[in-house]
C-alpha cells in the first residue's frame, strides 16, 4: 500500500505579489499569483483564489495538507520594523501610523486567515524570507549541489544572502542586512528617475542602454562602499526610506543635479545616464559577490532568486563572465516565488523528503507552466454562450495559422496551456509579433500595450537555433538572460546624442529590429519542443515561412493590468487593443469578425499605470 | 483609520517606541568610522533544523508570548504583549491598499 502523499502549500502575502504553491512529496504541482485571479496588479492580499486553485489542481481537500507554510517570519519582520521605527525617532511616527494597522489586523494573524480560508486545522509553519528565496532557487534547479545567491530589497533583516544547497539541504553562510541593500539602491534610482518602486525597476534596466554610465564613479564614491568581496554599505544620508516617504534624500538630489523626474514626464538624457550608471554599479556588485561566493564555496553551479535576480542584464553578464559553470535563476524570483520556495524548504528540510531526480538536461520547474489551463470545451462554452465567432482547428493547423498571421505583420494574442508562474510570459499567455518589422516595437508599445515607446521586446526562439542568432548557446527557457544579437545579424547603428527616444527606437539595428535593443542586446527565451510543444510548433512554422526562427513575445496584458489568466480576460484584452487575431486553445478568433465590444466604463481608468 | 485607533497608535509610539530611540542597541547597524575590509555578516549555523520553521502564532496569547520570548533581554523586552494588546482595535482592518509606489515600505 502506498504511503499517504505529503502535500505542502506555500503562501506569500501581505507585501506584494501574493501567491500560493502546492507540492506533492516535494514535487511541484501548481503555483499561481493572486493577481491573475483578482485582476489587481501585485495584489498583496491573502491569496485565497490562488490557494483554492492549488487545491483544485491537486484534487485534494484542505484536511489532506501536511502543512501550510508562510514565506517569511513575522517575528523577525516585526523585530526589524519596530527597531527601525524606534530608531528613526520622531520621524518614525509617519511609517508607524501607515503600517501598524496592517500588522495588528492582518499580518500577525496569518494562521487565523489560513483557518478561515481552508476551514481546517492545518499545521502552519514559517520559513525565513531569504531561506524561501534560496529554496526556490535551489530545489527546482537541475543541480544536485550549488552555491545560492539571493538579493532583493529586504526580507526580515537580510537583503543579500550567500548559501549552499546539497543533499543535506540549504545552509545559510553570510548575509548583508537592512538598510544596506542592492535592491533598495536600485529602487531608489528607479523612483528618482520617475518610475514606480517595485514595478518600475524593469523600465530602468530597459532604459540603461540609451545612456552612458557617467554617474557610476559618483555613485561608488559617495553612495555605496563596495568592497572587493562584493559586500557593501550604503551611506544612508543619501536615502529617505528609513524615516520619510521618499526613497531618496535632498542630499541625493543635490549629488545628481536636481529633483526627481516627475512620473510620465519626458525622459531626458539625465535619466538615461543615471539608468546606465546604476546598472553598471549593480553589475559590478553582482560580479564581485559571485566571485566571492565561488571562492567561498568552491561550488561549480549557482542558483539565484530575489527581485534583483530578475535583472536579466546583470544575469546575462554573470553568465558570460564564466564565474560559475552553470547558472539557474528561479523564474518567479520575486516575492511570489517565495511561496514556492517556502513549500520546497518545508517539504525537504522539515519533512525530510528527498528530491526527485530532474529529467535529463532539464530542471524541476516544469517550464514554469504551473498555473491554470482551460480545456477546449471550456473555451467553446465561453465563446458559444456569448456568440463570439471563432474557428476550431487542429494543433498543427493552429501553428500554421499563427505563423502565417505573424508573417503578414499582424499581432496575435496567444492563450494555450497552463499559465506561467512568474512575471514573464513564455508562450502560454503571450502577445506575439513579427520581429522583422521595424515598426513592430513602436506599434506594440503604443497601440497594444499602451506603454512607453522605449521599452524593448523579447524574442522567443527555437532552442536549436539560438546560437545562430544570438551570442548564447545555453538554455534560457524563462527569458531571464540577456545576450547580444550575433554580429552577422546586425545593421550598423549610431545611437547619437539625440534625446528623441522614438527616433532611436525606430531606427533598425538588425534584421530582427523589433527585438534588438539599442545596444544590440536581447532578452531571450529559448523554446524546447519537449517543454512547450505547441509554441515550438509556431516558431518552426514561422521559420518555414520566413527563414526566421523567432517571434516577438510580450506578456498578454496592457500596461498596469495583470497578465491574463482566463479566456474571458484574454478576449477582453484582445478587444480593447489593436491585436488582430486571438488564439484560445484550438479556437481562433479574428478581430474583424467580432461583434462591437461595448463597455460601460473607460477601461483605461481601470488599471493604474505601472 | 478611526480617530480612536489613531490615538491608540500615537500613544503606543510615544510611550513605547520613542524612548527606545536613544538606546544604542535598538539599531543593529553599527556605524563604522572607517570602511571595513568586508561587510558580510557571518551566519553559518549549519543546515536548517525543524525548529527553524516552527513559531507559535496561533492566537493573540501565543503571539504575545512568542514575541516576548524573542525579545527577552533586549531593548524590545516586554513589548510583545503590549503590542498585541492593540490588535482587537484593528480586527476589522483590511489589507486593500497597494504598497507605496514612492518608497519601499518598511512594513
Amino acid at each position: 500500500m502506498n504511503a499517504r502523499p505529503c502535500w505542502v502549500v506555500g503562501i506569500s502575502a501581505f507585501y506584494h505579489d501574493a501567491a500560493a504553491a502546492i507540492l506533492r512529496d516535494g514535487e511541484i504541482v501548481a503555483a499561481a499569483q493572486e493577481e491573475r485571479f483578482s485582476r489587481r496588479k501585485h495584489d498583496p492580499r491573502f491569496p485565497a483564489n490562488a490557494l483554492n486553485y492549488c487545491l483544485e489542481e491537486a484534487q485534494i481537500e484542505a484536511d489532506e495538507l501536511a502543512a501550510v507554510v508562510f514565506y517569511e517570519s513575522p517575528v523577525l519582520m516585526l523585530d526589524r520594523i519596530l527597531r527601525a521605527v524606534a530608531g528613526a525617532g520622531e520621524k518614525g511616527i509617519g511609517p508607524w501610523l501607515d503600517g501598524a494597522p496592517g500588522w495588528l489586523g492582518v499580518k500577525l494573524f496569518f494562521e487565523r486567515s489560513v483557518r478561515q480560508e481552508l476551514g481546517a486545522d492545518v499545521p502552519v509553519l514559517y520559513s525565513e524570507h531569504h531561506v524561501s528565496h534560496a529554496a526556490s532557487a535551489f530545489y527546482p534547479s537541475p543541480y544536485d549541489e550549488a552555491a545560492i545567491l539571493t538579493i532583493d530589497g529586504v526580507g526580515e533583516w537580510a537583503t543579500t544572502t550567500l548559501a549552499t544547497g546539497d543533499a543535506e539541504g540549504i545552509r545559510v553562510l553570510d548575509e548583508i542586512r537592512f538598510p544596506d541593500s542592492l535592491g533598495l539602491l536600485y529602487s531608489a534610482f528607479t523612483q528618482y528617475c520617475g518610475f514606480k518602486v517595485n514595478s518600475g525597476e524593469y523600465k530602468l534596466m530597459g532604459l540603461a542602454p540609451y545612456g552612458k554610465p557617467i554617474y557610476a564613479d559618483r555613485i561608488r564614491e559617495h553612495v555605496i562602499d563596495l568592497r572587493p568581496d562584493g559586500s557593501f554599505r550604503l551611506d544612508m544620508s543619501y536615502f529617505g526610506y528609513l524615516d520619510s516617504l521618499s526613497m531618496t534624500s535632498e542630499r541625493f538630489h543635490r549629488l545628481f543635479g536636481g529633483p526627481p523626474r516627475t512620473p510620465e514626464s519626458r525622459i531626458s538624457r539625465r535619466e538615461m545616464d543615471l539608468a546606465a550608471s546604476i546598472q553598471a554599479v549593480l553589475e559590478d556588485a553582482v560580479l564581485r559577490i559571485a566571485r566571492h561566493l565561488r571562492q567561498r564555496t568552491g561550488m561549480r553551479h549557482l542558483c539565484m532568486a530575489g527581485g534583483v535576480a530578475l535583472n536579466c542584464v546583470a544575469t546575462g553578464r554573470l553568465l558570460r563572465e564564466g564565474i560559475f559553470d552553470g547558472i539557474w535563476v528561479q523564474p518567479a524570483a520575486g516575492d511570489a516565488g517565495g511561496a514556492l520556495g517556502a513549500a520546497c524548504a518545508v517539504s525537504h528540510q522539515y519533512f525530510g523528503l528527498p528530491r526527485t531526480p530532474a529529467p535529463p538536461g532539464r530542471d524541476r520547474q516544469h517550464g514554469s507552466y504551473l498555473g491554470p489551463a482551460f480545456s477546449n470545451a471550456e473555451v467553446r462554452a465561453f465563446l458559444d454562450v456569448r456568440d463570439y465567432p471563432y474557428e476550431e482547428v487542429s494543433d498543427e493547423e493552429r501553428a500554421q495559422r499563427v505563423a502565417s498571421t505573424l508573417a503578414e505583420g499582424k499581432i496575435v494574442g496567444y492563450l494555450v496551456g497552463r499559465s506561467e508562474f512568474g512575471p514573464r510570459s513564455l508562450g502560454a499567455r503571450s502577445i506575439l509579433g513579427d520581429p522583422r518589422d521595424p515598426a513592430t516595437q513602436a506599434v506594440m508599445n503604443l497601440k497594444i500595450k499602451f506603454r512607453e515607446s522605449f521599452r524593448p521586446f523579447a524574442p522567443s526562439i527555437l532552442r536549436e537555433r539560438c546560437s545562430d542568432w544570438f551570442e548564447l548557446d545555453a538554455d534560457s527557457p524563462y527569458m531571464l538572460v540577456v545576450a547580444p544579437v550575433r554580429e552577422s545579424r546586425r545593421i550598423p547603428f549610431e545611437r547619437g546624442e539625440s534625446d528623441d527616444m522614438l527616433a532611436i527606437v525606430n531606427r533598425p539595428r538588425s534584421s530582427v529590429p523589433a527585438i534588438t535593443h539599442v545596444d544590440y542586446s536581447a532578452r531571450i527565451q529559448t523554446v524546447d519542443a519537449a517543454v512547450k510543444p505547441d509554441f515550438h510548433a509556431v516558431l518552426r512554422a514561422f521559420e518555414e515561412k520566413t527563414g526566421v526562427p523567432l517571434v516577438v513575445n510580450t506578456s498578454f496584458n496592457v500596461r498596469g493590468e495583470p497578465i491574463v489568466c482566463s479566456p474571458e480576460d484574454a478576449y477582453t484584452c484582445f478587444m480593447r487593443t489593436d491585436m488582430d487575431v486571438l488564439v484560445l486553445e484550438n479556437c481562433i478568433l479574428r478581430k474583424e469578425e467580432q461583434p462591437k465590444f461595448e463597455e460601460d466604463r473607460d477601461w483605461q481608468q481601470e488599471y493604474e499605470l505601472d | 483609520m478611526t480617530r480612536r485607533q489613531r490615538r491608540a497608535l500615537e500613544r503606543f509610539f510615544r510611550r513605547e517606541l520613542l524612548p527606545l530611540s536613544a538606546r544604542e542597541e535598538i539599531w543593529r547597524r553599527e556605524e563604522a568610522q572607517e570602511p571595513a575590509p568586508s561587510y558580510w555578516v557571518v551566519r553559518d549555523r549549519g543546515p536548517l533544523r525543524r525548529a527553524d520553521f516552527e513559531l507559535r502564532l496561533d492566537d493573540s496569547d501565543a503571539i504575545a508570548e512568542t514575541l516576548d520570548g524573542f525579545w527577552r533581554g533586549g531593548p524590545l523586552e516586554g513589548l510583545g504583549r503590549r503590542f498585541v494588546a492593540l490588535s482587537p482595535r484593528f480586527r476589522d482592518t483590511r489589507l486593500d491598499a497597494e504598497v507605496s509606489a514612492f518608497v519601499y515600505e518598511m512594513f
